[in-house]
């Protein structure tokens, strides 16, 4: 467990606890609160706003560096990752991560394909919760999600870590036209989407299911129903596309390779009736070039307008609204085509932009979201054992709660609107998730997830209400009215005015307290 | 109601052999979605039954629709086997009628030609469901309780999207039009004026678009995980949540509300098992039909279930039909015996019960150069309860389709889009 760091402690030594906020009502039943410093840059609430959206989850830290920094010089140092720990180090023995395809084809081949899927799903999660890299690892979940691949769809499950390690995480704060690129040529979207199987030679049909997606999903979009393209640009693209596969000799198998015996040599104009962007490509004739004559389409496509507008409405909807506002999206459109397809300069207007700035506690978590947070506001400690007994809890506890990771089946990626997740089933599975095994369970010789609040502090002077409403506002940024406090306290066996020794002696009503903090409603809000 | 009858159905192409049926698709779903005691359904005859229960209204009917996600080829669940053009045109994956397939027991489609109470049959010799269905023939379908709506989807002047995405919104909204944002099953559950309980579910651990909007909804990934758990004392944490979650707020409070105020009458429900000599497989549409067999037994004020069944975007490999081991064969007939099972289970019970399912869209009249087909725009749909009257429904034949291989042309349009 070297290099998490020691903070597992919930309610330990950072004292004196200074209570944050201007909610709860309940400063002045904290013993040696001293009065806030006022920040000259950005305030509090700014800085819990943006700890919550650009991160996966803001913890104490997060938000003090905010404050202290400033929200732009934050944001650079997160965009340009300089300076920042990355969580690399906790990878170690982590093989599949950095396998070629081949070599994952025979883990997978002597049987071992779970450690594939076990290395990627906790190297995702230990990345998420512990890289100091924040704004990069939740921008590697966009990207996850917008080129998004089942990896239990046929049998590409040994060539989802490529895809992640050097399609999505390679480019994930670069330009767009590379990413894209970068995912046209791999071997697990062309599995995934067919396209390794389609021909377009005379007489044969092509597969349209990536040339499809590739415009609806990955490029152009359909926004409030209305789409650039036309049926016949499936097609055509599809034929531009044809012969894109995979390689089945040895020493490179299952890596990009181009068939041109697959290929559609038809000239094909893609979006040439609407008037807008055309690209033509005129018929090919030899027998064995054609391949280049895709890559001028990808980059066309990356640079459409549609293109622009697509991308800029799914980053607002994931960082600002479930609404996005037409003046932000249109900003951020206008931005990417004038630095050619670069996604920080976007992410850079986004986040700095009134638009943002009023947008607080819209939007709700997905469970990856509501997960990652908690972990990352109790100091949970996780082993690093992608095969343990704690990595397989935490998977399966994603999986219970709806969204386990990299198994979404359909190709547009999880959804990121609280009308999707906001539910009976996943309520239920929020709230209990104490019953789940995850880190707020249990600690079994270095198997389970660390237990917060081991060592709490606090006196005998502060009641128990006072200790819940602390941690509810420094640990869980909520804002608790005193009738919750006294709730929740009551709802553990504490007479919410009795001294907060009680509670904090007592791990079980401490665990139940920090469970139904996990469940207030303000941790489900960003 | 103008909203959901704006969802009407239209039609791919078959060949001209296929007669016009009676009541319009567009009245169909509109009486579906409107809400009412009604749930209408229709046969190739045109008749139309509406089933209520009139004598007992605490009871209430359940109209449990079933999502086919991924686009449902409806030319190999419910096959126009002996048109030349689909015979044409699918040359490895084509479902073959009996007579091309002498002293085979096992792999010619499945001929809809007597349906129960529909006799003779008005199309015989039109369509046979994939052989993989055999449990849908020789059950539902036989006893006249299996209606086919055929050539289901959405008029092209609505939409004509062939995305997955888009479709399946428009289908759950029962409208097209942005700025309907709610789903027709919750407002068919908004006209009545007697919900209580646990009035609708959707199996899962998401709401099915459908089902979201004003009117009450739950998700439910199962029944025994329905309830709050994990907490020393799970009655006092529910208190205490309660106080979190007022009734009276935004979607996750009121959402929180109303599941804490429901989970009672879930839990500790009876399981008499399947009845009838029903059998569940082990898939979680059959596993779904069970648990709300048994919801619907339990009598918590259901009305409205919704299940996802997904793996249909057959894109690839669908094999042959004669072959058993076909995946597409296989989906048809996991398809097919959850759907009997539960018609099993209910058994009498089933004149309350309407089972109605829905998929996104059909697929291309032309297989693909990976046997497979891409999206196209209709497909079929079924009715299913012992107030369906049996049948196929295809009220209108479009022209022949106009293919030309090798081209840009989506053979599977009518309209030329």
């Amino acid at each position: 467990m070297a290099g998490i760091g020691a903070t597992a402690a919930l309610t330990a030594a950072c004292a004196p606890p200074p209570v944050r906020g201007s909610q709860g009502g309940q400063e002045d039943q904290v013993p040696n609160a001293p009065p806030p410093t006022p920040q000259p840059g950005t305030s509090l609430e700014a800085a819990q706003h943006l700890a919550r959206r650009a991160t996966f989850g803001a913890t104490h830290d997060d938000v003090q560096r905010i404050e202290s920094m400033g929200a732009a010089a934050w944001l650079d140092q997160q965009l340009s990752r300089s300076g920042l720990a990355s969580a690399e180090n906790l990878l170690g023995g982590y093989v599949t991560l950095t396998n070629t395809n081949e070599q994952n084809y025979h883990v997978k081949d002597e049987g071992e394909s779970d450690r594939i899927v076990e290395e990627l799903d906790h190297a995702t999660l230990l990345r998420a919760v512990y890289s100091e890299q924040q704004l990069y690892e939740v921008m590697c979940d966009f990207w996850t999600n917008h080129f998004n691949i089942w990896r239990f769809a046929d049998w590409l499950v040994h060539l989802k870590t490529r895809d992640n390690e050097t399609v999505i995480r390679k480019h994930a704060l670069g330009k767009f036209s590379d990413l894209l690129m970068a995912s046209a040529k791999s071997p697990a979207m062309l599995v995934y989407l067919d396209n390794y199987q389609s021909s377009g030679t005379p007489g044969e049909q092509v597969n349209e299911n990536y040339g499809r997606e590739l415009l609806e999903l990955h490029t152009l979009g359909i926004v409030d129903g209305a789409q650039a393209y036309s049926e016949a640009d499936v097609v055509g693209v599809a034929k531009v596309l044809s012969g894109w596969g995979i390689s089945w000799d040895a020493g490179s198998m299952h890596d990009f390779q181009f068939h041109h015996w697959h290929h559609s040599r038809e000239a094909v104009s893609i979006l040439g009736e609407h008037g807008r962007a055309l690209h033509v490509r005129t018929g090919v004739t030899t027998t064995s070039t054609g391949w280049p004559t895709a890559s001028p389409l990808i980059r066309f496509l990356a640079h459409h307008k549609s293109t622009a507008r697509y991308l800029a409405t799914k980053l607002v909807r994931r960082f600002v609204s479930d609404t996005p506002p037409a003046s932000l999206v249109q900003r951020l459109a206008s931005i990417y085509l004038a630095n050619d397809t670069a996604i920080a300069p976007m992410l850079r207007e986004l986040f700095l932009s009134k638009e943002f700035g009023a947008s607080a506690n819209q939007k709700v978590k997905r469970p990856v979201d509501w997960m990652f947070s908690a972990l990352r506001a109790t100091g949970a400690v996780i082993p690093t054992d992608a095969r343990g007994k704690a990595a397989k809890d935490l998977r399966s506890a994603l999986g219970a709660l709806g969204q386990p990771l990299n198994e979404r089946t359909s190709p547009d990626g999880w959804p990121d609107v609280a009308a999707y997740w906001v539910g009976s089933d996943g309520m239920l599975k929020r709230w209990g998730v104490r019953r789940l095994p995850c880190p707020f369970h249990r600690q079994r010789s270095g198997e389970g997830v660390g237990e917060p609040g081991s060592s709490p502090a606090t006196t005998a002077s502060a009641s128990n209400a006072a200790l819940v409403t602390w941690l509810g506002t420094n640990r869980f940024g909520l804002s608790m009215s005193s009738a919750e406090a006294a709730a929740i306290c009551t709802a553990v066996g504490a007479a919410p005015s009795g001294a907060a020794t009680q509670i904090a002696s007592e791990t079980k009503k401490l665990q139940g307290c920090v469970g139904l903090l996990l469940a207030h409603p303000g941790f489900h809000r960003r | 109601m103008t909203e959901v009858s704006q969802l009407e159905m239209t039609t791919t192409q078959f060949d001209s052999s296929v007669q016009r049926g009676g009541m319009s698709r567009r009245r169909f779903l509109a009486m579906t979605g409107s809400g009412g005691a009604a749930v209408v359904a229709v046969s190739a005859l045109g008749h139309q039954y509406a089933f209520a229960t009139p004598g007992d209204p605490a009871q209430g009917d359940v109209l449990v629709v079933v999502f086919n996600r991924g686009g449902m080829d409806g030319l190999n669940v419910v096959a126009p086997y002996r048109m030349p053009t689909y015979q044409a045109l699918r040359p490895t994956i084509r479902v073959k009628p009996p007579e091309e397939l002498p002293g085979s027991a096992d792999g010619a489609g499945l001929p809809l030609d007597s349906g129960g109470a529909v006799a003779p049959f008005s199309l015989s010799g039109v369509f046979g469901l994939n052989p993989g269905m055999t449990s849908l023939h020789a059950g539902p379908w036989s006893n006249g309780h299996l209606a086919v709506v055929h050539a289901a989807g959405m008029p092209a002047s609505e939409s004509a999207t062939r995305s997955h995405f888009e479709a399946q919104r428009n289908w759950e909204a029962g409208s097209a039009r942005l700025d309907v944002t709610d789903g027709f099953l919750n407002r068919h559950l908004e006209a009545f004026s007697d919900l209580s309980g646990v009035s609708a579910i959707g199996r899962g651990s998401t709401l099915q678009a459908m089902l979201r909007g004003t009117a009450p909804a739950f998700a439910m990934s199962s029944i025994s995980s329905f309830g709050l758990r994990g907490f020393h004392d799970n009655k006092s944490a529910a208190t205490a949540l309660s106080t979190m979650y007022p009734s009276t707020g935004d979607l996750l409070s009121t959402v929180g509300a109303d599941t804490l105020s429901v989970t009672s009458l879930v839990s500790g429900i009876p399981d008499p098992g399947p009845q009838n000599g029903a059998t569940y497989t082990w898939d979680g549409l059959a596993q779904g039909l069970r648990e709300t067999a048994r919801l619907i037994r339990a009598n918590v004020g259901l009305r409205a279930v919704v299940l996802d069944d997904g793996g249909w975007d057959s894109h690839t490999g669908m094999g042959s039909p004669e072959d058993t081991d076909s995946s597409f064969r296989n989906r048809t007939a996991e398809f097919s015996d959850a759907l009997t099972a539960f018609y099993t289970d209910l058994g009498a019970a089933m004149d309350e019960v309407t089972v109605v399912t829905v998929s996104e869209f059909g697929r291309t009249i032309n297989e693909n150069s990976s046997g497979g087909t891409d999206h196209g725009r209709a497909t079929a749909m079924f009715v299913m309860g012992r107030n369906v009257n049996g049948g196929v429904s295809v009220t209108s034949h479009p022209r022949s389709p106009t293919v030309r291989r090798g081209t840009w042309s989506s053979p599977t349009t009518s309209d030329g889009s």
